[in-house]
């Protein structure tokens, strides 16, 4: 009997079987009906509760459009402070052209590009700023959810902003979890943020910034 | 570390907790200020009190069909490309880890918190083969520098530390020479420990949740700590007590809602990171290896017994922070790795009475912690019942006790026993204040018994005609 | 309305006026009380420290006296009791002739200002007490048996009592039955804060509803020298002239 077996027989004798079941007994509900009307509440909303939450849990909100985008992340990144910029590899982003030249007079880097891993993450580790965009945004906590893309560009920086298209912005955690079991296989990392780091581990007062990021900014596209 | 943090009796623990005026007034003040978050942040999510019955529902039937799947989990696990280790007790979990060090010639490890890689003694036994493994929670980490201090709560470890303390031992430790401002303390720890995520070989977590659907394991964290172990170094390992397992990534819908509400009254956590298997060609980020480990370590005797609903805990803390007896007593009073009404309910159910049988009694019954439970455990029922266990069953409660209750039964079920027998009580008042009569008396005055009592009154009253 | 009256031992022998003034107040609200001697206990103190087979004699002795010849109601100046008495079929097998004794005295039991609320149906008996007062909720009654409006209906209406939260009202005072005894100085640390906090709210009376916490912060008070009263609620509902006439 391998380990794994022995380990599950201990398992199933303590529920009264000798051996596994081939699949499991009936079960209720899943989740919660969403409350309210079927079609759920509008993109502006939306939008609104998304950028009122995430000022709450000490995220900066940019409000833009696909015309000003460009502008406002050169304006967030100025404001992260000198040092390089790291940029997560995602088709928005590339959309807006060159990254150097989206980023001028910085040292900007996109995340892969055949780079060897240690140098990309000793690239962020130095980064001033890092760039990346929600796969999908949940209103009622504002949270930005990262699939892919390079997982340290949000993570090793002291500042990172996240493009969030408008339309992207669902309601709350029910949706994400619905998005990701309709997803198939999913990556090897899947990220829900919310807002930028912090404990409360000495004497229960709050400290921002512990080992992610200090500053998180939230760049909403209200008509992407 | 194991289940059991200290060797001193009961008497004496309760002695040392009730003594230490700082970590009394740390705790009622976690206590009194997040109680009231989490009440407030419970009743704004719609629906709560349906949300804790889903929640319990989920958790109740993962527990009935674990063995289903615990299977299921490995499979999908593995399909993605972790490896997965079935570790029956402690040793054969630590075991893993350090054949995954070894083999990986890893000599410096960073971990993000976890409860059952303390229950297992993962950092003594990572040690013992000459591997440095450093605490990355901050708490943690303060508590792993100052002597391997122990833990007072299972989601604010250094609960019981004062900056003071926290700055002397910084500095002592690493060379701090900055204030106790806790921002600036918190700066300096940053550095240290931004340095070691990106030295280290091989990253060890714990695991919140494990979703058998699509074999990834879920860690949440307000810190970045936990992203930071189990996204940088190049190896992974995740330890999941087996109990932590839920059937689809849909169930963490309703698990993920409640418990950062009920831990410490927040919406969410600032992280929740979902890992399936290794790094993937398209990811360029992420850990080459994933190993997971899956502990029963005394789960399933608590399965398998009258105990196996406090299974469906999903740590949240919430039953000590509302905990009168928790509130003096502080998580090391209990002695054990999992304290409060958890602790009560869990512990004996897996190490038996003979090592955890005191834990019984730290408790007044008082009910608080079944109201704030999220999977709806009755800790009050599940602690009546180990009283019952160790006084009927075990035959746990001392020869004297046992002789004094029985006598006790027998007056209470015997009219005319129990009604000579109080007519004495008045003896009471003169009686020595020793026993029962002492123990009340340290703190209280006794009651005085007075010279008739109601039935005396209402015969009297009766006899005598008259009505008032 | 007749009424089987469960004394509860702790206002037979330590705090008698509790007994005595539930009588007369139901009395006072129309209806006849009848007492059987007979009675015993509930049991919990056994139950609560684990002694469950030793407690059924002491259930079958209170079953037998509070079953009363033309009794609807059983009433008894005690939640945690009443909480107890509620309980008692579940000790006894099915088909057991004492579990289905068990199951009628459990439906017709009632905590006294839940009887008197809302069987009842009255919340102003025309008390009268001035000063200040704290009301200790306890917990088996509020929390197990929810049993936590009535008690507040009453007090309201009492002419010239000033009701007065405190900081940690809704805590466990420490009683905790054996508790109290065997983990002394944890009840103790427990009882000194309750105390503490009442003290703070300026307060000349603490009221409740269960004489074994009453006991219990009584008890703290005087060793504190506070002079603060603790009154069990039927007493402070008593008619003017004191509930110690």
């Amino acid at each position: 009997m391998t380990t794994q077996q022995g380990f599950l027989a201990a398992v199933s004798a303590a529920l009264g079987r000798t051996a596994p079941l081939e699949a499991p007994g009936a079960r209720s509900g899943r989740s919660l009906e969403p409350g309210g009307t079927a079609a759920g509440p509008g993109r502006e909303i939306l939008a609104r509760a998304f950028a009122d939450c995430s000022r709450e849990i000490g995220a900066a909100v940019v409000e833009t459009t696909r015309a000003g985008l460009p502008g406002a992340l050169r304006s967030a990144v100025a404001s992260a402070g000198p040092g390089p910029v790291v940029v997560a590899n995602d088709p928005l982003l590339g959309g807006l052209g060159p990254a150097e030249a989206l980023l001028a007079g910085r040292e900007v880097r996109v995340w892969g590009g055949g780079s060897p891993r240690e140098e990309l993450v000793g690239f962020a580790a130095r980064a001033a700023a890092g760039l990346a965009v929600a796969t999908m945004a949940l209103a009622e906590s504002a949270t930005v959810l990262l699939l892919g893309g390079g997982s340290s560009v949000s993570l090793l920086p002291e500042s990172v902003l996240f493009v969030v298209p408008s339309s992207r912005i669902r309601p709350r955690l029910t949706e994400g979890m619905e998005f990701l079991s309709r997803l198939g296989a999913l990556p090897a990392a899947v990220h829900f943020v919310s807002g930028p780091s912090a404990t409360s581990d000495i004497e229960l007062i709050r400290v921002v910034g512990v080992h992610g990021p200090v500053h998180v900014t939230h760049i909403v596209v209200g008509d992407m | 570390m194991g289940i059991k943090t200290s060797n001193l009796g009961l008497r004496r623990r309760m002695r040392e907790s009730l003594s230490d005026a700082f970590m009394r007034s740390s705790i009622a003040n976690a206590q009194d200020r997040i109680n009231p978050m989490r009440a407030d942040c419970c009743a704004e999510l719609d629906r709560y009190e349906q949300w804790r019955e889903l929640a319990a529902g989920i958790r109740a039937h993962t527990l009935e069909n674990l063995d289903f799947y615990l299977g299921q989990f490995a499979g999908n696990a593995r399909r993605a490309g972790s490896v997965v280790h079935f570790a029956r007790d402690g040793r054969e979990a630590a075991a893993v880890a350090r054949t995954v060090f070894l083999q990986k010639k890893a000599r410096r490890g960073v971990k993000s918190k976890s409860m059952v890689t303390e229950e297992i003694g993962l950092n003594e036994a990572l040690e013992e083969i000459g591997v440095q493994i450093l605490e990355t929670d901050l708490g943690e980490y303060l508590l792993q520098i100052d002597g391997r201090d122990k833990p007072s709560h299972i989601v604010i470890p250094a609960l019981h530390k004062n900056r003071e303390r926290i700055r002397e031992v910084l500095a002592g430790q690493t060379g701090y020479t900055g204030d106790s401002a806790p921002e600036s303390m918190t700066r300096h720890v940053r550095q240290i420990l931004r340095k070691a995520f990106l030295e280290a070989d091989v990253g060890v977590t714990g695991c919140n949740f494990a979703v058998a659907s699509s074999g990834s394991v879920a860690l949440l964290t307000n810190e970045g700590n936990g992203r930071f172990v189990s996204g940088i170094p190049e190896t992974l390992i995740t330890f999941v007590g087996m109990e932590r397992v839920v059937p689809e990534l849909g169930d963490l819908d309703a698990l993920c809602s409640l418990l950062p509400r009920s831990a410490v009254g927040a919406r969410s956590t600032i992280y929740m990171t979902l890992t399936t298997g290794p790094q993937g060609a398209a990811d360029v980020d992420g850990p080459g290896e994933h190993h997971i480990v899956l502990v029963d370590n005394g789960r399933s005797a608590v399965l398998g017994s009258r105990f196996r609903d406090v299974l469906r805990c999903i740590r949240c803390g919430a039953c000590m922070l509302v905990c009168p007896a928790y509130r003096h007593v502080g998580g090391r009073g209990y002695g054990v790795l999992y304290p409060g009404p958890l602790g009560l309910a869990l512990v004996p159910a897996m190490t038996g009475y003979a090592e955890s049988g005191d834990l019984a009694g730290i408790c007044s019954l008082c009910g608080a912690c079944n109201d704030v439970c999220p999977v709806k455990i009755p800790l009050y029922e599940l602690i009546l019942e180990h009283r019952r266990a160790m006084a009927e069953d075990a035959r746990r409660t001392g020869r004297v006790e046992r002789l004094a209750f029985g006598q006790y039964g027998r007056i209470l079920g015997n009219p005319g026993l129990y009604a000579a027998a109080t007519r004495w009580a008045r003896l009471a008042n003169a009686a020595p204040r020793i026993g029962p009569l002492g123990a009340w008396s340290r703190s209280r005055e006794l009651p005085r018994i007075p010279g008739e009592r109601f039935r005396d009154w209402f015969a009297r009253r009766r006899k005598e005609g008259r009505m008032d | 309305m007749r009424v089987s009256f469960f004394v509860t031992c702790i206002a037979d022998t330590v705090s008698p006026s509790i007994g005595i003034q539930s009588v007369r107040l139901l009395e006072k609200l129309g209806c006849t009380v009848g007492f059987n001697p007979r009675q015993t206990c509930c049991g919990q103190p056994l139950v609560n420290s684990g002694y469950q087979r030793r407690a059924r004699d002491s259930m079958r002795a209170t079953i037998d006296a509070l079953l009363m010849e033309g009794c609807d109601w059983v009433v008894a100046p005690s939640g945690s009791c009443v909480l107890q008495v509620k309980e008692f079929p579940r000790y006894f097998p099915e088909g057991d002739a004492w579990r289905a004794r068990a199951e009628q005295l459990a439906d017709r039991t009632r905590e006294i200002t839940d009887f008197i609320v809302n069987v009842l149906g009255v919340t102003d008996v025309g008390a009268e007490l001035h000063g200040r007062a704290a009301y200790h909720p306890s917990c088996h009654m509020a929390r197990l048996l929810g049993v936590r409006e009535p008690p507040l209906r009453l007090l309201e209406n009492i002419r010239g009592l000033e009701l007065v939260p405190f900081e940690g009202q809704d805590t466990c005072c420490g009683f905790g039955g054996a508790f109290a005894v065997k983990m002394a100085d944890l009840s103790g640390a427990m009882v000194d804060e309750k105390v503490r906090h009442i003290a703070a709210a300026g307060v000349d009376y603490v009221l409740g509803a269960d004489g074994a916490c009453l006991a219990n912060i009584r008890g703290r008070i005087q060793r504190l020298q506070l002079g603060i009263r603790v009154l069990h609620i039927v007493e402070a509902l008593a008619p003017p002239g004191g509930p110690w006439a």
